[in-house]
């Protein structure tokens, strides 16, 4: 039975054909680098970015359509189905596809296991794109808030650095229709406020951002209210939820975090997702000045926000 | 009577630590055992099959389109492996192929080469989709390993789950994983190519139409000249039953080897090897030389066979065809055997090397078949018939080589070489007419016509003198026509002549 991540990549989405073409843009961007891929992607079993990397000549073709050697080097897919790998394989023959979960691939998201061997080569491509065409999760952990996803991101940011520093780019895309619990909205709420509270300026931003209905619940804490929070609400919390999140947990490793791209689309017949492109290059003031990189990262996170209309137009919110 | 308390009976239970003894060494290579199952596919009764090794043959994928099996099926055939199961309701297929497997070994082929093995399935009409994983690095272990406090084996040689399947679907997904180390490199093709014409050449990403003019290459003597992904893509092609490439043999003889060709046509049988679809690797390269093609059939006591034999001047390249390969249900026995089933290499030792050819054998050699698939009991009534009927047919064949590709060409090329001899002997007297006289030419001219009867051999022609013949010849001449003085000047110029 086709998986529903599958029918969902494979659907023609002119918003999601947008983004997928912007992305295919910064691939061709790259630089090769010795032994480093240039792409991790978890592209579907339907494989629509890989046809587009063919149809733009960035992975070229032997006479019978395999993958050529030097770019299965490059270009890396991750799939946690044995089945789609198949399938992927198939159709993109020579295409290296490796057959695990992302939080396989960095094994787990906690921070005490570290992946090794190639697939710790893996993790240090120049750009990842974690599309995971499902919702954030979330989780507690002695009553802190964790996002597995997001863990695993922070993991990738480390791997980054060493054993040298490679400065990449990652791609990462949710699905809005995110249900909470309770207490995970508690706790969701709890942490923007105290952000909030925290810097001025980002609460601003924030506040024109979201709008009054959502910067209420936030600042008095309505759990009852953002529990029922429609999927373009979900849409609104996450576009500033994720990006605070992962600045917060990845430049204590040394990374200056610029959010390059901030869209969402989707709606009507569609899932809505929320998408983001960001770049992590390496700053030396981290270490002297961790606050400042922190800071000029937080206040990048709304700077590139907007909509990808349903035709595939990109709207930048002013 | 019989006293029933002496007596006792029981079933033999073989551990399956067996599979791990039986697969051991079973398989010379790698290629081998991925044979193994894609002859498996072709027993489901797939058209294609789709093999995935590159980039780096840390998993490799079958996958078919064949009837898939159930759960009650895998349970039946892996709780007992090595018993004949596989013809019990029939030895063809649905739609008439004669199966290949037969003790039902090919899946535990795969223990060969690596350490896990999943396999995804469904049958048509069936909502169940099997996934099941075999653990081979379990099943090595010795029971004891494997006992808990009761001595019970508690922990299983495999793991299965049904899940959704759409009812209409019908495939296997056959997934090795964690290849052993050697077999991962040579099924990736790491290894150094010698390559063809100095460079080093891999058939991975070539169209099947562009893998035939390479094995035709004069300068390709052997497959070890391409890396061992090229080889084991090559030894898969030649035991499994997929079509011929369609230029691997001369066109003079097509015609000859049409029943060969529309017979493995006819099983509609396609592998796509990393995007290749497979062809056997046998071609019979001509080189511009003199050929012999020969067909035979044999309708003996015990056994039916049909064949050709091919053979073309000079050692037969690529070496690994030299020699015959036998077929039996349409798949490879093994590679080319270059004995031609132990036929005496003191006959005609020159020209068995410049032979190859296939013999299409009856069912009833299947009996003499080792477990191996690739060697055959030499004293089964059935190969002893056929080796004895094969010999006098091969013996037949060297003989008409000798005289087609190897005699009458040698007389030809001779002929023609006296004929160019003779035209230099007219062309060194046209140009010494300066100081011949017309009776002299004449009579030069005449001496060495090869076309009058009266005149000289082809041996007189092409016949080579030593240095001291020559000598023994002028000295004589000239002291016959010559007087002493110019006899002996004419002798010091030619011995100065002879040394510059």
């Amino acid at each position: 039975m086709p998986r529903p991540v599958d029918e969902a990549m494979a659907e023609h989405r002119p918003a999601k054909e947008k983004i997928r073409k912007t992305w295919i843009d910064d691939v061709a961007l790259v630089t090769a680098v010795d032994n480093t891929p240039n792409y991790l992607t978890l592209c579907g079993e339907s494989g629509r970015e890989i046809e587009l990397l063919i149809e733009r000549k960035l992975i070229r073709l032997r006479e019978n359509g395999a993958i050529h050697e030097d770019d299965a080097q490059k270009f890396v897919a991750v799939e946690a189905s044995s089945i789609a790998v198949a399938r992927l394989k198939t159709q993109f023959p020579g295409l290296r596809v490796l057959e695990i979960s992302t939080r396989d691939l960095v094994h787990s998201e906690r921070m005490n296991r570290w992946p090794d061997g190639d697939h710790a080569v893996f993790c240090r491509a120049q750009i990842i794109n974690l599309d995971y065409n499902g919702p954030l999760e979330s989780s507690e952990r002695d009553g802190q808030l964790i996002f597995p996803d997001l863990e695993v991101v922070s993991k990738l940011a480390i791997l980054h650095g060493l054993p040298d520093v490679q400065n990449w780019r990652l791609f990462l895309t949710f699905k809005a229709d995110v249900v909470w619990s309770e207490e995970t909205c508690r706790l969701i709420l709890k942490y923007l406020k105290h952000n909030f509270d925290f810097d001025n300026e980002f609460r601003e931003k924030s506040c024109r951002f979201l709008g009054d209905r959502l910067v209420g619940m936030i600042d008095d804490t309505q759990v009852d209210q953002f529990v029922g929070l429609t999927s373009e609400e979900c849409q609104l919390i996450l576009q500033v939820l994720v990006p605070k999140k992962i600045v917060q947990l990845s430049y204590p490793s040394g990374w200056s975090i610029k959010t390059i791209r901030n869209y969402r689309y989707g709606g009507g017949t569609t899932a809505r997702m929320v998408t983001w492109a960001f770049t992590f290059e390496w700053d030396v003031r981290a270490t002297s000045e961790p606050q400042v990189v922190y800071r000029e990262s937080l206040l990048d996170v709304l700077a590139n926000v907007g909509e990808i209309e349903s035709d595939g137009r990109i709207c930048i919110a002013s | 009577m019989p006293d029933d308390t002496n007596e006792f009976t029981g079933v033999v239970r073989v551990a399956s630590t067996i599979v791990d003894y039986l697969s051991s060494g079973l398989y010379k290579s790698p290629g081998a055992c991925l044979k193994e199952l894609i002859n498996n596919s072709y027993d489901a009764d797939a058209s294609k099959v789709t093999v995935l090794v590159k980039p780096d043959a840390d998993q490799i994928i079958i996958s078919d389109d064949g009837i898939g099996f159930t759960k009650a099926q895998f349970q039946t055939h892996f709780n007992h492996v090595s018993e004949s199961l596989k013809r019990v309701e029939s030895d063809v297929t649905e739609r008439g192929r004669p199966k290949i497997g037969k003790i039902g070994i090919g899946f535990i082929a795969a223990n060969e080469i690596c350490e896990e093995m999943e396999i995804l399935t469904t049958v048509k009409g069936s909502d169940e989709l099997l996934r099941v994983t075999v653990d081979f690095r379990q099943m090595r272990k010795p029971q004891s390993e494997r006992r808990e406090n009761d001595g019970e084996v508690v922990k299983g040689d495999y793991h299965g789950t049904t899940e959704i399947a759409e009812i209409d679907d019908h495939y296997t997904y056959v997934f090795l994983k964690e290849i052993k180390g050697i077999a991962r490199e040579m099924f990736s093709g790491v290894q150094f190519s010698w390559g063809v014409d100095g460079d080093g050449i891999s058939l991975y990403g070539l169209k099947e139409s562009s893998i035939a003019p390479i094995l035709t290459k004069p300068t390709l003597k052997s497959w070890s000249q391409l890396d061992f992904y090229s080889q084991t893509m090559l030894e898969v092609g030649l035991n499994i039953p997929v079509r011929y490439a369609p230029s691997w043999a001369p066109a003079q003889y097509r015609h000859q080897l049409s029943t060969f060709v529309k017979q493995v046509e006819n099983l509609d049988f396609d592998v796509i090897y990393d995007g290749t679809s497979l062809r056997k690797p046998t071609v019979l390269p001509s080189d511009n030389q003199e050929t012999l093609l020969s067909t035979f059939a044999i309708d003996g006591k015990c056994i039916r066979a049909q064949g050709y034999l091919y053979a073309r001047h000079g050692t037969f390249h690529p070496n690994e065809q030299n020699g015959v390969l036998i077929r039996i249900r349409n798949a490879a026995v093994g590679g080319y055997d270059s004995t031609f089933l132990e036929y005496p290499r003191s006959l005609s030792q020159l020209i068995q090397r410049w032979v190859t050819g296939e013999i299409w054998a009856s069912d009833e050699l299947e009996e003499a078949l080792n477990i191996d698939r690739a060697t055959l009991r030499v004293t089964h009534e059935a190969y002893a018939e056929l080796q004895r009927e094969f010999h006098k047919e091969l013996a037949r064949f060297l003989n008409e080589t000798r005289q087609i590709v190897y005699s009458e060409p040698a007389a030809k090329r001779r002929s023609k070489n006296a004929e160019l001899e003779a035209a230099k002997i007219s062309d060194i007297v046209e140009k010494a007419s300066q100081t011949l006289s017309p009776s002299a030419r004449k009579k030069i001219a005449e001496s060495w016509d090869t076309q009058s009867s009266s005149g000289p051999g082809e041996n007189e022609v092409l016949r080579k003198y030593t240095v001291s013949e020559i000598y023994e010849i002028a000295i004589d001449v000239a002291n016959e026509v010559l007087s002493k003085g110019e006899a002996s000047r004419f002798i010091q110029a030619l011995a100065q002549r002879l040394r510059s």
